[in-house]
């Protein structure tokens, strides 16, 4: 569990949270104000509040207001880089007193594969975060079981429950 | 790319990959690396 990917489908009205040590995957639909994350159903305004240098790329600081189709305004500074075709290389928000900063490096403007986008086969499906723990929990304590298995092991798969439990304290896990 | 979050005095650095094709999007979070 040291890898989770976190897929949006907007075009599906769908998004995923993908665990590719369990082989297994949550879908959840979108709704609210993710679901109105789609560009068509937003209105964004764009004000120019200063120009800032970071990691090395000169960048126009913006503030960006984006006005969902339930009329929420969702707030962020965002520093796009002029020698990237305006790419956000750093994005910050602030919402119920928590802050956030997306800082991008080794930026490369090609589109990706489809592929990324999608859920590789031979996964596991579960309808929830409990129900994929509970069975794969039981899994886990059934190898255990088994003679021979490392300590090694173990205790990485405790210490990376850890950090999942922080993450899902913290609602920075998209279930 | 990194995420970082701060609540109060508590603070997250997660680093990992993103990939956007127009709405569509992949955060790969690399938890393994974790601060």
């Amino acid at each position: 569990m040291d890898k989770m990917i976190a897929i949006t489908r907007p075009d599906k009205r769908l998004s995923y949270s993908v665990w590719p040590g369990l082989k297994s995957y949550l879908e959840t639909a979108l709704t609210g104000t993710v679901e109105s994350a789609v560009p068509n159903a937003s209105k964004m305004e764009v004000t120019l509040i200063g120009k800032e240098t970071v990691d090395g790329h000169p960048c126009e600081k913006n503030r960006v207001v984006v006005t969902d189709a339930q009329g929420t305004r969702h707030e962020s500074t965002v520093w796009n880089a002029t020698d990237l075709k305006q790419f956000p290389v750093r994005i910050e928000t602030m919402s119920q007193g928590q802050s956030m900063r997306l800082d991008f490096q080794e930026v490369k403007l090609a589109k990706p594969a489809g592929e990324l986008f999608e859920i590789p086969s031979g996964y596991t499906r579960y309808a929830n975060m409990q129900e994929m723990m509970m069975t794969e929990m039981t899994k886990q304590a059934r190898e255990e079981e088994e003679p021979g298995r490392g300590e090694s092991e173990k205790s990485t798969k405790k210490r990376d429950g850890r950090k999942v439990g922080d993450l899902l304290k913290k609602k920075l896990l998209p279930f | 790319m990194v995420m970082s979050t701060k609540d109060g005095t508590e603070s997250i650095k997660i680093p990992g990959k993103m990939f956007v094709d127009e709405s569509k999007t992949r955060f790969e979070m690399d938890l393994a690396g974790m601060q």
